[in-house]
C-alpha cells in the first residue's frame, strides 16, 4: 500500500496545485556539455526510498504528474501538477528526487540514454532550434550558457559523473521553491518536516555576471524545408523591461516588418544579472524578412505603444519609449549561399 | 516572465476557484466563472454557429470571421493593452477580449464582434490568409485531418461532417455575401452567451454592463437544429509518402447532456494516453500500455471522448513508424475495449477518475465551455464536476460500455502508409469476443 503520507489528505477542497523547484546552477557545469540534460532525464526514477515504476503508479492513481526541465544555464526546474489535497505527497517526491536519488547504471543505458537522445533529436530537427543554439553560443562562448541545452554526445560522460554534477547541483542553498493554489499553513508545515526542503534559504547566491560577446556572426548549412536567419542581442539586467516591452511590440501590428518575424524571445538568466533578446525570420527563403527587420529595428522604433499591454500581459511595467538597434548577433542556418551575412545587413 | 521576481522562496497562497455565476438578462445568458488568472477574459459564445452550422459550400466561412476579428482589431486591442482571439469549433464560436479591465474588452467586443460591418472590413486580404493558413495546414496537420475525416464519415451528410477548418477550396470560393448571410444566420441574438473569467470579478457589476449592450444591429432570427446521424463506416487516404500513419477507430459517445456524459469520459481515461519516448508514459499502469510494450508495437495513442449536442464519439487516435504493426495495436486495444464490458477493476476505474479530476482541472478554457454552453450543458463549478466523477463505479463503466462498445458500429480513419490497417469488417469483428 501507499506510505503514510498519501493518506494524511489535509483537506478536502478541490482544484489543481503546482509546487516547482528550481535548482539553480550557480557554479557552471566545467568543461562538459548536457550534464543537466542527463541529469533531468534521471529526475523521478529510483530513489532510495521508492522505484521509478512505483512512484508513476502512485501518482496516476492519486492524479498528478512530474515534470523535469533543464534550462541553458545548467539549471534544473522539477515540477509537479497535482490534485490540491495531494500535497505532502508531491512534496515528499521532489524532495526524495533531489536528496535521495538512487542514479543506477541500467537505468542509465535503458532509460536516461534513449530519452536524452530522442531530445537531442527532436532539438536538432528544424532550422530555428538549430540557430537558437548557434546564437546562444556566439553570445556566450564557452560558458555554460553558450553550450546547447540537449546532449550531443560530444563529451563522453559516465553517470559517475552525473551524479557528481547531481551532489553540486542538488543541494538547498541552489534551491529556489515555487508553490500555486496550495494552502501556505499546510505547505509550511510540511516543509518543516522535511530536512532538503527546510533548508532552502530565503535568497540564494547569485554567480557572477556571464560576459557577453556582440557583434558576431556565423553561419550553419543544414538541411531542412525552411530556413533561419536570426539576430541576438545581449541584455544587461537593468534593460529587462525595455526589452521585454521590444518583444511584445516586434510581434505586434505596430511594428510594420512584424508580419517577417517568425518568432521573438527574451530569456532572463536573473542569477547570472543576463538576458538574450532574439528574432527569428524561418521560411523556404527568409533573406528579406531577416533583412527589413534589421533595417527598421537600425533606424530605431517607438515602442511606447506596447507599454500598456507589456504590463497586462508579462506584468512588467515599462517606460520605454524608444528603441535603436546597435550590435547584435547574426546566425544564418539552412540554405546558407541565399541569406544574408553580417555585413550586408 | 522577468524571473527576477521569482528570485526567492515565494508561497503564492492563491484561494480556491469559486462556483460560476449564471444570470440572465435581455435574452443574454451571462456567466461569471472565476480563475486564477489574473487576466480578465470577456468572451461572446454564439452557442448556433461554429462548422455545423456551416455547409459543405461555404465550408470554413466561420474561419474567415475568425481571422478577421482578429486582423482588424490587433491593432487597436493591443495599443489599449488587450488581446484578442475568435475560436471555433463543430458547434460554437467565440470571441474574445483578454485584459485588465473587463467594461473595456466588453465595448470592444461590441465594437467589433457585434457590428457586422466591421467583419466584412478587408474581406479580400482575410481571405487570402485564411487560404494560405488552410492550405499550410492541410499539407501539415495530419492528425488533426485524421480526426476531422473520422467526424466526416461517422456523421456523413449530417451536420458534425462537415470540418471546422474548412478547406482552401471552399474558402477560396467564398464571397462577402456569403459571410454576411452566415453572420446573419448564426451569430445571433438569441444563442448569445457572455463569459466573463478571471480572479476578483464583479457578477452584478458585469450583467449591468451587459444589459446596456446595443444590440440592434444583431440579427435575433432562429434556425431549427438538425441532428446528426452517426453511421458505422470508414474513410482512408493511404499516402506511402508520408513518413508514418495515422488512424483514429471510434464508436457512438455520448451527449453533452447526457447522464453517462463523464462515464464515458472515465472509460476514455482507463486507457489514456500513451508516447513511447517518454519513460514516464512507459510505466503507466494500464493494461493496454503493457500489452505494447513488449514489442513496442506503436508510437503514440490517445483515448478521448468528444461530446456535441446530440451524439458524441468515444475512441482512440494514433500514430506510429511502425507500419506493420498497425494490425496489432488495433488489434489489442479494441480486444481492452472489450474488457470495459466484461473485467473492468475498480483499482483501473479509480486510476481513471484521478487522471480525468486533473484533466479537467488542468485544462479549464473558454473553449472547453463553450463545447459544453453550445451542448445545452449547465456550466458546474469543479467542485460539482468532481462530485459526478467520484459517484462512479466500475459497474457504471461496465454497463455503459456493454451498451455503447460491446459490438457496436465503429468509424475507422487514416491516412499516411496505412496499408496495414485491416478492412472494415476485421476490425469490426474485434469489437466483440466468442468467450468471458
Amino acid at each position: 500500500m501507499f506510505s503514510q503520507s498519501i493518506k494524511r489528505s489535509y483537506s478536502a477542497a478541490t482544484n489543481v496545485s503546482t509546487v516547482s523547484l528550481k535548482l539553480v546552477n550557480t557554479s557552471g557545469t566545467g568543461k562538459k556539455q548536457g550534464l543537466a540534460h542527463l541529469l533531468s532525464r534521471y529526475n523521478f526514477l529510483d530513489t532510495a526510498e521508492k522505484s521509478g515504476l512505483r512512484l508513476v503508479r502512485e501518482s496516476e492513481v492519486i492524479g498528478g504528474s512530474f515534470k523535469s526541465t533543464p534550462l541553458r544555464d545548467g539549471s534544473i526546474e522539477l515540477k509537479a501538477t497535482f490534485l490540491k489535497e495531494n500535497l505532502p505527497y508531491f512534496l515528499e517526491a521532489l524532495n526524495n528526487t533531489v536528496s535521495k536519488s538512487a542514479f543506477k547504471k541500467y537505468q542509465f543505458d535503458e532509460e536516461v540514454i534513449p530519452a536524452v537522445l530522442n531530445d537531442f533529436a527532436k532539438s536538432s530537427s528544424c532550422s530555428q532550434l538549430k540557430a537558437k543554439d548557434l546564437l546562444y553560443q556566439l553570445t556566450f562562448k564557452n560558458s555554460v550558457l553558450g553550450q546547447p541545452v540537449a546532449y550531443d554526445q560530444v563529451d563522453s560522460i559516465s553517470h559517475e559523473e552525473i551524479k557528481e554534477f547531481a551532489s553540486k547541483l542538488y543541494s538547498a542553498s541552489n534551491a529556489i521553491l515555487t508553490a500555486e493554489n496550495v494552502e501556505e499553513a499546510a505547505l509550511k508545515q510540511f516543509i518543516a518536516e522535511n530536512d532538503f526542503l527546510k533548508a532552502i534559504p530565503q535568497k540564494i547566491n547569485s554567480s557572477t555576471t556571464t560576459k557577453s560577446y556582440v557583434g558576431e556572426s556565423a553561419a550553419l548549412r543544414f538541411a531542412s524545408e525552411s530556413s533561419t536567419a536570426a539576430i541576438a542581442v545581449p541584455v544587461a539586467e537593468k534593460d529587462f523591461a525595455t526589452y521585454e516591452t521590444l518583444k511584445n511590440f516586434v510581434t505586434s501590428p505596430l511594428f510594420k516588418a512584424s508580419s517577417n518575424v517568425s518568432k521573438a524571445e527574451f530569456e532572463t538568466y536573473a542569477d547570472k544579472k543576463v538576458g538574450v533578446f532574439s528574432i527569428y525570420a524561418t521560411g523556404p527563403a527568409p533573406a528579406n524578412a531577416i533583412k527589413s527587420i534589421v533595417e527598421a529595428l537600425k533606424k530605431g522604433v517607438n515602442i511606447s505603444g506596447a507599454n500598456k499591454f507589456t504590463e497586462s500581459f508579462s506584468g512588467v511595467k515599462s517606460n520605454a519609449t524608444t528603441y535603436k538597434l546597435d550590435k547584435f548577433n547574426y546566425v544564418a542556418v539552412g540554405k546558407t549561399t541565399e541569406l544574408p551575412t553580417i555585413n550586408e545587413l | 516572465m522577468l524571473r527576477s521576481t521569482i528570485l526567492k522562496r515565494t508561497y503564492a497562497n492563491i484561494p480556491l476557484t469559486g462556483a460560476p455565476k449564471v444570470t440572465q438578462v435581455n435574452n443574454i445568458t451571462v456567466i461569471t466563472k472565476p480563475s486564477v488568472s489574473k487576466v480578465k477574459d470577456v468572451s461572446l459564445v454564439f452557442g448556433n454557429a461554429g462548422s455545423s452550422h456551416e455547409n459543405y459550400y461555404n465550408n470554413g466561412v466561420s474561419q474567415v470571421v475568425a481571422e478577421s476579428f482578429i486582423s482588424n482589431n490587433a491593432e487597436k486591442a493591443f495599443t489599449n493593452g488587450f488581446k484578442v482571439n475568435s475560436s471555433v469549433g463543430k458547434e460554437f464560436q467565440t470571441f474574445t477580449a483578454s485584459g485588465a479591465d473587463v467594461s473595456k474588452a466588453l465595448s470592444m467586443l461590441q465594437e467589433s464582434a457585434l457590428t457586422q460591418e466591421t467583419l466584412l472590413n478587408n474581406f479580400k486580404a482575410i481571405q487570402d490568409k485564411v487560404v494560405s493558413k488552410t492550405i499550410n495546414y492541410e499539407s501539415s496537420q495530419y492528425a488533426k485531418i485524421v480526426d476531422e475525416h473520422l467526424h466526416a464519415t461517422a456523421f456523413q451528410n449530417t451536420p458534425l461532417s462537415v470540418p471546422v477548418s474548412g478547406t482552401s477550396e471552399t474558402i477560396s470560393s467564398l464571397v462577402d455575401t456569403d459571410v454576411s448571410e452566415f453572420i446573419n444566420k448564426s451569430l445571433t441574438q438569441n444563442t448569445l452567451t457572455i463569459v466573463q473569467q478571471g480572479s476578483e470579478l464583479n457578477h452584478e457589476k458585469f450583467v449591468e454592463l451587459v444589459s446596456k449592450l446595443q444590440l440592434n444591429k444583431v440579427s435575433n432570427t432562429s434556425t431549427p437544429f438538425v441532428k446528426s446521424e452517426f453511421i458505422g463506416s470508414e474513410v482512408r487516404l493511404r499516402d506511402d509518402t508520408l513518413p508514418k500513419a495515422w488512424w483514429s477507430i471510434a464508436v457512438e459517445g455520448e451527449s453533452v447532456t447526457s447522464p453517462n456524459y463523464y462515464v464515458a469520459k472515465v472509460a476514455a481515461n482507463v486507457f489514456g494516453s500513451f508516447n513511447l519516448v517518454e519513460p514516464f508514459s512507459r510505466k503507466q499502469g494500464s493494461k493496454l500500455v503493457n500489452d505494447v510494450l513488449e514489442y513496442e508495437i506503436i508510437d503514440s495513442f490517445n483515448h478521448f471522448s468528444k461530446s456535441y449536442k446530440n451524439t458524441g464519439l468515444w475512441g482512440f487516435a494514433a500514430e506510429s513508424t511502425k507500419i506493420q504493426q498497425i494490425d496489432e495495436f488495433t488489434h489489442f486495444a479494441l480486444k481492452q475495449w472489450n474488457r470495459l464490458t466484461v473485467s473492468v477493476t475498480d483499482l483501473e476505474v479509480a486510476r481513471a477518475k484521478q487522471a480525468l479530476k486533473l484533466q479537467i482541472a488542468s485544462e479549464e478554457s473558454i473553449e472547453s465551455l463553450a463545447g459544453l454552453i453550445a451542448g445545452g450543458a449547465e456550466v458546474a463549478s469543479l467542485e460539482q464536476q468532481f462530485e459526478a466523477i467520484d459517484k462512479i463505479t466500475a459497474a457504471d463503466i461496465k454497463n455503459w460500455a456493454s451498451e455503447k462498445v460491446w459490438d457496436r458500429d465503429i468509424a475507422i480513419s487514416g491516412t499516411g502508409q496505412i496499408e496495414d490497417l485491416f478492412d472494415y469488417v476485421r476490425i469490426r469483428n474485434d469489437m466483440s469476443m466468442m468467450r468471458w
